[in-house]
């Protein structure tokens, strides 16, 4: 697609940003983040919570062409907030309340008198909590590199 | 004729409860809950993703409990509720260098740029049954998380393709690659459709055909040139935004072989490729998929095809779990009406044999009376 | 493309059940050829797509079905509306289309221009979803027969051209390829299959 080849503007790559951790942020997670909003949001449906597939594309040689791996589910939302801010999500797993919850949050982001305490309380969190889990994984995986000796084998040396 | 069609209703019933019943075992023993299959049979629900084709763990652990551990019955499960999800997207391809791996080795190289990571393996463990893990239960030695980070991790074929010794494999994103769940399989299929069937293919029918290569039905002289095992994310274009979003990750398994090839009229001696990919830690079902389609390529590489690992029909049309296992278990389905024709047809013969011997029998004794 | 996400409307409110309450009604309407059949659900559709035919699209369309609007319904709100609900891709041949959404019914003749299907295949025939114009009594009654019709039965239809009828026709020795079509008003559905055959009524 043509569209990852022009550089996203400093504002599509803050969404990117948001709409990507969201997606991978606990339930619970989102659902204490609601309640500790100021008022509860007012919001409808463009789309309700449905679960369907994504087909996962692969690429041969990991460089090479593509070709279908399989399927992953994937649960997607569509809102509109009473102040006609549109939210979407697009979230891995089968979950429709989290769906609902990041499509909401989306939305919430786009609101300037929103946006950097959310980012403060909630996005920026997720991404510590993301980073830290994800860098203790790397550890433990970097405590089993190993440095092979080659032992001479002693013909001629 | 067709005789069975009613009446089965009660013993069917009768024989599900039964079933119940011993998937539930002593009712004293605790129940499996999902979280402890997800969480500790992990290679269990690695291996009903991939050839389930769905990328969801609790679904397979729940296929996997529903089917008493019978893992082929499990991806039956898993595939079967494939069918009932509307495809909403079709993801970004896999970009598997910037998996955050927990394991990556190659056996051309020593000295590989970013090392060699072990990981959570089995090589090396003396195949000793663990009576500890009987008897005290499982309980693991923290493994330290203070070492220094890795470094990059190069592909090693990268390397090699440095030097110009292995065959280029570059995108060409003109086409939409072909997918098997939408389109009947043709042959000759192209590369894109056969490692889509073989990513979902039955993992002992690649193991012994990617054995069969090496003990030498289809020459390809392969090696391990990289594993790597670990996650990645997972991205899509919506419509909606016009650019990638992040959906989540998924762990993969990834293996490159790396193949002697002595060249053709047009192409100098190089290496080649095999490639296989799996959701999850399958590792050696990836290593048997690369094996394996590296020698399907034999028609594209001008190698003779003299192996049943190479013959495209017969490796890609009896792999797949769910056709084979079904087709062969509908040899249990009623085949009354079917048995009861062959039957009078064997009747048939058989009279006829009879009649025939008793008229030769009775020539002989004709012309020995002459 | 990105779609305007500002002027979407919703879809089905509760999608699952819904577009199954929808999807029983297509069947019987195609089941029981030339009897209306009320849609159950209908979306608030954006002009000018009815709200029935916009119900049927929710139903039928999906990523893997391509979608020929006519140019009346080639509108930026309903090409949006459509793709954002159902991910349909849309397609500027009619033959290329899986469904076809008809508004403008004069010019619906040379219905070769859809896919007749195979013969190996004709599961890949054209279903078209027609949105007729406002009905009167005064147009001339057809007589249908086939399938699903008790020996035969009326049906007054105003607003499609006499070609669109001839075809039909014309397609029925190439059985079992032909083109499915789903009549709508803005809250009800007819099935004309195409083993459905229909003939001029003779007057008196």
């Amino acid at each position: 697609m043509s569209a990852t080849a022009t550089p996203l503007s400093a504002d599509q790559q803050a969404r990117q940003r948001w709409i990507g951790l969201l997606a991978e942020t606990p339930l619970p997670v989102l659902e204490a983040a609601v309640t500790a909003l100021p008022q509860p949001p007012r919001y409808t449906f463009l789309r309700t919570p449905e679960t369907g597939s994504a087909l996962v594309r692969a690429r041969s040689g990991g460089t090479g062409s593509r070709f279908n791996l399989g399927e992953m589910t994937l649960t997607r939302c569509a809102v509109r907030l009473d102040s006609g801010l549109t939210g979407f999500s697009w979230v891995a797993g089968r979950d429709r309340r989290h769906a609902e919850l990041a499509a909401v949050f989306d939305a919430l982001m786009q609101d300037p008198a929103l946006s950097d305490s959310l980012d403060r309380t909630l996005i920026t969190p997720a991404e510590q909590r993301r980073d830290a889990a994800r860098h203790s994984t790397a550890a433990k995986a970097a405590a089993t590199r190993v440095d092979f000796f080659t032992l001479v084998r002693g013909e001629n040396e | 004729m067709y005789v069975a069609v009613k009446g089965g209703e009660k013993a069917i019933d009768t024989a599900h409860q039964l079933l119940a019943e011993q998937r539930r075992g002593d009712a004293a023993v605790p129940e499996l809950t999902l979280e402890q299959i997800k969480n500790q049979m992990t290679l269990a629900v690695d291996r009903v993703m991939t050839e389930g084709s769905l990328y969801d763990r609790d679904l397979a652990a729940l296929a996997i409990k529903q089917a008493r551990g019978d893992l082929m019955e499990a991806i039956f499960l898993l595939r079967a509720y494939r069918t009932t999800l509307p495809r909403l997207a079709t993801t970004e391809p896999l970009d598997t260098d910037t998996m955050r791996i927990i394991r990556r080795i190659s056996a051309t190289f020593k000295d590989l740029p970013g090392g060699q990571v072990l990981g959570p393996t089995f090589d090396y463990t003396h195949r000793l049954l663990d009576f500890a893990l009987a008897a005290e239960g499982d309980t693991p030695v923290p493994v330290p998380a203070d070492a220094a980070p890795l470094e990059a991790c190069p592909r090693v074929t990268a390397l090699l393709n440095a030097e110009g010794l292995i065959e280029p494999d570059t995108a060409a994103d003109d086409a939409d690659p072909g997918d098997i769940t939408r389109e009947p399989p043709l042959y000759p299929a192209d590369r894109a459709v056969r490692l889509q069937t073989l990513a979902r293919a039955d993992e002992g029918w690649l193991l012994a055909l990617g054995y069969s290569t090496q003990r030498g039905y289809a020459k390809s002289h392969p090696f391990a040139g990289e594993i790597r095992i670990g996650s990645v994310d997972v991205e899509i274009i919506p419509e909606e935004l016009g650019f990638p979003v992040r959906i989540g990750s998924i762990e993969v398994a990834e293996c490159e072989m790396i193949n002697q090839f002595k060249g053709s009229k047009t192409t100098p001696p190089q290496f080649t490729r095999g490639y296989g990919l799996t959701f999850g830690h399958g590792e050696r079902k990836a290593m048997s998929m690369a094996l394996v389609d590296r020698a399907l390529r034999a028609r594209e590489l001008g190698e003779d095809i003299t192996a049943p690992a190479q013959d495209e029909e017969f490796v890609l049309s009896h792999g797949d779990t769910v056709e084979s296992s079904g087709f062969t278990q509908h040899l249990k389905l009623p085949h009354y009406v079917d048995f009861q024709s062959e039957l009078v047809a064997v009747r048939a013969l058989r009279a006829e044999y009879e009649a025939r011997r008793r008229a030769a029998q009775n020539g002989e004794q004709e012309s020995r009376n002459d | 493309m990105t779609l305007a996400a500002s002027s979407l409307t919703p879809g089905f409110s509760d999608a699952v059940h819904q577009s199954q309450a929808v999807f029983r009604c297509a069947l019987t309407a195609l089941s029981r050829p030339g009897q209306w059949a009320t849609v159950p659900h209908l979306p608030p559709a954006p002009a000018p797509l009815s709200a029935a035919a916009a119900a049927m699209i929710l139903t039928l369309a999906d990523m893997d079905t391509p979608l020929w609007l006519d140019p009346v319904l080639s509108t930026p709100e309903v090409t949006g509306w459509v793709r954002f609900h159902t991910g349909a891709p849309l397609v500027s041949l009619p033959e290329q289309a899986a469904f076809a959404v008809i508004a403008d019914c004069a010019a619906l003749t040379a219905l070769d221009r859809f896919s007749l299907g195979t013969a190996e295949a004709p599961d890949l025939a054209a279903t078209l979803i027609v949105q007729l114009p406002p009905q009167d009594a005064t147009s001339p009654a057809r007589t249908l027969t086939g399938p699903g019709i008790d020996g035969s039965l009326s049906l007054t239809v105003s607003g499609l051209p006499d070609a669109f009828w001839a075809d039909r026709e014309a397609f029925a020795p190439l059985f079992p390829q032909g083109v499915d079509v789903l009549l709508t008003t803005p809250e009800a559905v007819c099935g004309l299959p195409r083993t459905t055959h229909a003939t001029l009524t003779a007057a008196g």
